[in-house]
């Protein structure tokens, strides 16, 4: 069994939870380690909301060359799956176009850290994996029970277009 | 028996779901009345997991929400 979960945000190496606006209540928390007791060992991926939309997507969608993900809700954001994988523009955010407020009654986002900007300047890809089997498909973990080195694909540096928004670009 | 237990983590709410051989079979809504403290924080996923233990009345709930291709 695996068991997985997606949150309007960013994580950290670690698999933290970074500051942002949506749940406050949850920065901080290593959700491994919060929820392992209940999991039996078994393994546990946590990864911000519009990358497991990408991966369900193009999942459904049969893994395609090309897929853009556009996710609307308290903001609107896309992820692009390019070549069978889930684009990462954004270090711990795994393939966020941008944020876009739709919501004028939302608050501003706190200012960005030195780690979240120094983040957004990485790029990488992630991995998408055929729907066959539910207990293999490979979600681009943060971070897997038991391992304490995030599952992470080889990064490439480079600056990724622009990073002018606020750091709660999960947010879906 | 593949399984997965999912919790997708909103502002206002957590959605969870237990996808077992590719079927969803248990859907559970944990809403949020405000933000959480960092104190409930675990507590509150626990009680969404909770939410997805296996029962008799699991069965296959298909996916309602997705726009038709």
């Amino acid at each position: 069994m695996v068991h997985s979960g997606s949150l309007p945000g960013f994580l950290d190496d670690a698999g933290r939870v970074l500051p942002g606006i949506y749940i406050p209540g949850f920065v901080g928390m290593d959700f491994v380690d919060a929820l392992g007791p209940l999991m039996d060992g078994r393994p546990m991926s946590v990864v911000p909301d519009i990358a497991a939309a990408a991966v369900a997507e193009a999942a459904a969608a049969g893994i395609p060359d090309r897929l853009l993900c556009v996710c609307l809700g308290t903001g609107a954001n896309a992820a692009l799956v390019a070549d069978g994988t889930v684009v990462d523009l954004a270090g711990g955010c795994l393939g966020d176009a941008g944020h876009v407020v739709v919501d004028p009654r939302v608050p501003s986002a706190p200012a960005e850290d030195e780690d979240v900007s120094r983040r957004r300047a990485r790029v990488g890809h992630w991995p998408v994996t055929a729907p066959s089997s539910a207990s293999t498909t490979r979600l681009p973990s943060a971070k897997r029970l038991g391992k304490r080195t995030p599952v992470r694909p080889s990064w490439s540096t480079g600056r990724a277009g622009h990073w002018d928004a606020p750091s709660h670009r999960g947010r879906r | 028996m593949s399984a997965v237990v999912v919790l997708d983590i909103g502002g206002s709410g957590i959605r969870a779901a237990r996808v077992q051989n590719g079927a969803i079979v248990r859907r559970a809504r944990l809403e949020l009345s405000g933000a959480i403290a960092p104190a409930q924080a675990t507590e509150t996923l626990r009680a969404a997991l909770g939410a997805l233990e296996p029962s008799a009345a699991d069965g296959a709930l298909g996916v309602p929400s997705r726009v038709p291709r």
